[in-house]
């Protein structure tokens, strides 16, 4: 039975400590809600009550189990970066979930303690062209539910259920949404996978999704590539709204960059990198702010001539909300949120050297960024190639010919902000997003194969990929922890990690989730 | 006056120092004169074994009807209505020598009854305001007390229990309302025998009175048991804080032969370098040290952080009996394992490990609500010496545990039935038999090689579908059946007698009394069955 009393302390833990101060002692832990973990995209898991330095200092971490799910590919597209919800209080008991969308409109429900199929979805939907390797027609992102801050688990049992009833066992929103290939957002029971309301038209079919992202009741998703006749930018839709009407921003041309869609910045307003668009347009190769409502821009800053490759992450350091995007020029830009390009839009507080040399058809896709005990700032980026000429990338883990994951601190001199580039890991081939634990970077060597040749199918493509690597670095030296070896034996197509709870997953091209992490006695 | 020699197993227990009563058989009428059962479980080691039953017999027990029924007005708090029964067989009224039962309801009511006629011959009702901080969970804006949460139901959640005859030949029964405040009826008129003195608050479990110290296992109260000196004129009130979580076990505590009681503790971390340290999800034993309360033994799992957050504590009553000399315990739980551990020392050396560990019998799903083993463990020994441990459950038995003697498909729950084994001193459990399916199979009693169980027939889930999480004790209430009684036999399971929809309501955290050939149950409407035998079928 429960223990009394235990949301008030939970509450007052949160407060003084943080989101995950309590997690160490037991039930739930930190949740991954979506893409790069929470809407400033920080893939950043700030503590956890199995994964640290110390935890590395000892054999332990290993893979806990994989799940070959029933999902056909669609080009390359496969799995969506695994969603958490730490603790439900389902009709089935507390349950530990890992929500994954698949290419061919499925979500899953995976009960990741116990590697048990909770329940599986097919969202019914329009029959899915050919596609392209581009514009593959598939599903790409689902999310839940997520706070403007980072991610804390929800009030105890008898909190007030989730506004709208039904579904959610702990009181918050604990839904799962998702939007098909069709355009459709569909609100999903967290218990049971059913539609909690009639889903909602928000894009047309087979567009690109990215990065779809709930704050409070509005959904926010990113289109790119052009695809389904959508015009590329932003899409928003208040599900509270008797209308359900949708917001649009268009990037003119230009593609969004990144893998995570639109950020949250700390200072409330909404970011989007580019890639691309009509030449002169504030909108091309920049980053945007938009206001969350009206999805207005409101500042911008131009990258001149080359496209940003991430999404932007957004953080505070010092009182100043920073805005750090990666571009193709190789380099990371520092923004300063109150002024994204200055007056004439293109001056960053800072940019760095060319961490890479970069490689054809790579794009970084998104960041992470960390802060220390001693409130030293961290973004980590990965790079492919080699390191760029002249870059002053720290210290190495080895010598690097495929690509690596590249470390930077934020260091103040002379009153200015910028990057340093502290060290680069060993080598990795077409590196993912990577993610942050606790002091640990886990960092995916994707075996992707990459090329500019567009006449390479999909399943070229996927025959000439190798096997992913996850690593285990430390956040501080890069120094390689752990790694999965030949665990895994399909690619990743450019999802990074997701995290928490204790474990780790990767999600592969032949839909495959794994979990690694360290093993809790049942 | 004759006494009856009972079964080998009958001097094995008095060789253990338990207390075993004599049977006196009335000289008159040639049945045995009836005898008492005066606190839940029948025992302090809370066995649920009525080692004196020879009205009801495996050949006779398949005439079991309903002798009478009594409404007693109870009001509903939350789920909880009635509590288990207790009797006396041979009391002392101003109308003669009657067997009077003795029952509490939720809402702070005492009632006696006249066992053979089923006439309530006094009852009692106690108001008070409820100290802050310390009243029931409220979930509703509904003011019935039928809509309170049910975890905090507030009201007297605990079964009493009976002392022994004072010089004048009262038998006080010992009471605690819900405002903490321990009474001492006299069992013949209501009145109080001592004024009433502040015991302990919480949500209190069934009392036990050891010698003269009374315990309460307890939740919701800041700790987890509460002892008194019932002769004590300063009422000194001793106390252990395991730390975290309640103590959950439907019978409380059981006490062992050195007067260490055992209980478990629900919900909670297991943390010695907290400041008092934290014993969740453990089997823990306390005992009186000078006038304090202090831990004696404790067993942990060491999966504790994995019941922890699957919320699978250990929240039954576990049972104390002597096997080949030895003093053991069996304890179970939401999780669905038995254990064996030494009361010298639960957990061994490192507090986590016990002298044995089953595999899981139940509870595959990893759910708190609808599976696992609730309430209490009973023990018996049959006739050969054969120690039994008997577990009821919720919900399907795990499909890889195998029982020897099955009958039909279990999905709403059951009982195990386990029998100990010692080799060269290493003990095991083999599952023998599982009854049939039960809708919530809840603790049983074990009289006269039958095992008498029952499906509670409640709705036990708290999350929903289509409404979430919600503690609102109606919903649980109208979603519910009816209880089933259900006798077996103890060496197979077998089914002797069920009492199909006789039972109208169903009930929560109720309990089964057993004796002088009667059987009585509770039901949330707040009426008490009393199931037996007419005279001429008693002999059939």
């Amino acid at each position: 039975m429960r223990e009394p009393g235990r949301p008030v302390a939970v509450a007052i833990v949160l407060a003084l400590a943080g989101a995950s101060a309590a997690h160490a002692q037991g039930r739930g832990g930190s949740n991954w809600t979506t893409t790069s973990s929470d809407a400033q995209r920080t893939a950043w898991v700030k503590t956890d009550p199995r994964i640290s330095k110390e935890s590395f200092q000892k054999p332990g971490f290993q893979l806990l189990w994989k799940n070959k799910l029933e999902n056909q590919p669609r080009q390359l597209e496969s799995l969506t970066q695994p969603m958490l919800l730490s603790n439900i209080i389902s009709y089935k008991g507390f349950k530990a979930l890992a929500f994954v969308g698949g290419s061919s409109d499925n979500v899953y429900s995976i009960d990741y303690d116990l590697n048990k199929m909770f329940w599986k979805r097919h969202l019914n939907t329009m029959p899915a062209g050919p596609g392209t390797i581009a514009c593959p027609g598939a599903m790409t992102t689902i999310t839940r539910a997520t706070p403007l801050g980072q991610t804390t688990p929800p009030a105890g049992r008898g909190a007030p259920p989730a506004p709208g009833g039904g579904g959610g066992g702990r009181g918050g929103n604990t839904n799962v949404y998702a939007i098909s290939s069709g355009g459709l957002l569909h609100t999903l029971n967290p218990q049971t996978g059913d539609d909690m309301t009639p889903p909602v038209k928000l894009l047309p079919p087979n567009a690109k999704a990215v990065g779809a992202v709930l704050i409070d009741t509005t959904m926010y998703v990113a289109t790119r590539d052009g695809c389904g006749s959508t015009a590329n930018g932003v899409y928003a839709i208040d599900l509270a709204s008797d209308s359900k009407a949708t917001t649009h921003w268009e990037s003119k041309g230009g593609s969004v960059a990144g893998t995570a869609g639109v950020t949250f910045g700390t200072d409330g307003n909404l970011y989007v990198a580019t890639d691309g668009g009509a030449p002169g347009s504030n909108d091309a190769n920049a980053i945007v702010a938009l206001d969350p409502k009206t999805l207005a821009a409101r500042d911008w800053f131009s990258a001149g001539s080359t496209p940003f490759t991430t999404s932007p992450v957004a953080f505070t350091y010092k009182g100043k909300d920073l805005i750090v995007a990666a571009n193709a020029d190789g380099r990371l830009y520092v923004l300063d949120a109150a002024s994204l390009g200055g007056a004439d839009h293109r001056t960053p507080l800072s940019k760095t050297a060319p961490y890479s040399a970069g490689a054809a058809d790579f794009a970084a896709g998104a960041l992470a960024t960390s802060e220390n005990a001693d409130g030293s700032r961290w973004v980590f980026a990965a790079a492919a190639g080699p390191p760029g000429g002249g870059t002053n990338a720290g210290s190495a883990n080895g010598a690097i010919t495929n690509g690596a994951v590249v470390a930077y601190k934020l260091v103040e001199q002379n009153g200015s902000l910028s990057l340093q580039a502290v060290w680069t890991s060993r080598d990795m081939l077409s590196p993912a997003p990577p993610a942050v634990v606790n002091g640990i970077v886990f960092a995916i060597s994707t075996g992707e194969f990459r090329s500019a040749d567009v006449q390479l199918t999909a399943a070229q493509r996927a025959q000439r990929a190798k096997p992913a690597v996850l690593y285990a670095l430390d956040a501080a030296t890069g120094k390689e922890l752990w790694s999965s070896g030949n665990t895994i034996s399909s690619f990743v197509r450019g999802v990074g990690p997701s995290a928490g709870d204790g474990q780790v997953y990767v999600v592969t091209y032949d839909g495959t989730v794994y979990a690694f992490g360290i093993p809790l006695e049942h | 006056m004759k006494i009856i020699v009972f079964c080998a197993s009958v001097s094995l227990c008095c060789a253990a120092g338990w207390v075993v009563r004599d049977v006196p058989v009335a000289a008159q009428t040639g049945r045995p004169a009836p005898i008492d059962w005066v606190t839940d479980g029948n025992d302090n080691q809370r066995t649920g074994w009525q080692r004196n039953e020879t009205i009801l017999t495996k050949k006779n027990v398949k005439n079991l009807k309903v002798l009478w029924k009594i409404q007693t007005g109870n009001q509903v708090r939350a789920l909880h209505s009635l509590m288990p029964v207790l009797i006396i067989g041979r009391l002392n009224t101003s109308n003669g020598v009657r067997e009077v039962g003795i029952v509490n309801g939720i809402s702070d009511n005492l009632y006696a009854f006249d066992v053979e006629s089923g006439t309530i011959l006094w009852q009692k009702h106690w108001n008070y305001t409820p100290p802050p901080g310390s009243g029931p969970q409220t979930v509703s804006t509904n003011p019935d007390p039928a809509h309170l949460g049910f975890l905090r139901p507030g009201g007297s959640s605990d079964t009493p229990v009976i002392g022994p005859a004072d010089a004048q030949g009262r038998r006080p029964v010992y009471f605690v309302t819900g405002d903490g405040m321990l009474h001492t009826i006299n069992a013949a008129d209501g009145s109080d025998l001592v004024p009433p003195y502040m015991f302990h608050i919480g949500k209190g479990w069934s009392l036990n009175l050891v010698g003269n110290v009374l315990w309460m296992a307890n939740t919701y109260a800041g700790i987890s048991i509460a002892a008194v000196r019932v002769d004590d004129p300063s009422h000194k009130v001793m106390t252990f804080n395991a730390g975290s979580g309640g103590a959950w076990g439907r019978r409380g505590a059981a006490i062992d032969s050195s007067g260490t009681a055992w209980f478990t503790t629900g919900d909670g971390v297991y943390d010695l370098t907290s400041d008092p340290p934290r014993y969740g999800n453990s089997v823990v034993g306390v005992h009186i040290v000078g006038d304090e309360l202090k831990l004696k033994s404790y067993f942990t799992p060491k999966n504790w952080e994995w019941l922890r957050k699957r919320d699978l504590d250990p929240n039954n009553t576990p049972t104390v009996f002597t096997y080949k000399g030895r003093e053991l315990i069996a304890a179970s739980g939401k999780e669905c394992r038995m254990f064996l551990l030494d009361p010298q020392s639960a957990g061994g050396a490192d507090n986590q490990t016990p002298l044995y560990k089953s595999d899981l019998f139940c509870n595959e799903e990893v759910d708190f609500q609808d599976a696992g083993s609730w309430g209490a463990l009973s023990t018996w020994e049959d006739q050969v010496g054969n120690r039994w441990i008997l577990a009821p459950f919720w919900g399907p038995v795990h499909s890889k545990f195998k029982f020897e003697i099955t009958h039909g498909p279990v999905m709403a729950g059951g009982v195990g039935g386990f029998r100990l084994r010692e080799r060269n001193g290493k003990y095991d459990l083999t599952p023998v038999w599982v009854s049939a399916d039960m809708k919530r199979g809840e603790p049983v009693v074990i009289a006269n090689g039958m095992v008498f169980g029952y499906g509670s027939g409640e709705e036990t889930k708290q999350s929903w579908p289509d409404i979430g999480l919600n503690f609102d004790s109606s919903i649980r209430a109208a979603k519910s059946t009816h209880a089933t009684l259900y006798v077996v036999d103890g060496l197979t399971g077998d089914e002797l007698y069920n009492s199909g929809d006789q039972i109208t309501s169903f009930n929560h955290f109720n309990g089964l009394t057993v004796v002088n050939g009667r059987v009585y149950i509770g039901t949330y409407d707040g009426t008490l069955y009393c199931f037996g035998l007419e005279d001429t079928q008693r002999t059939q």
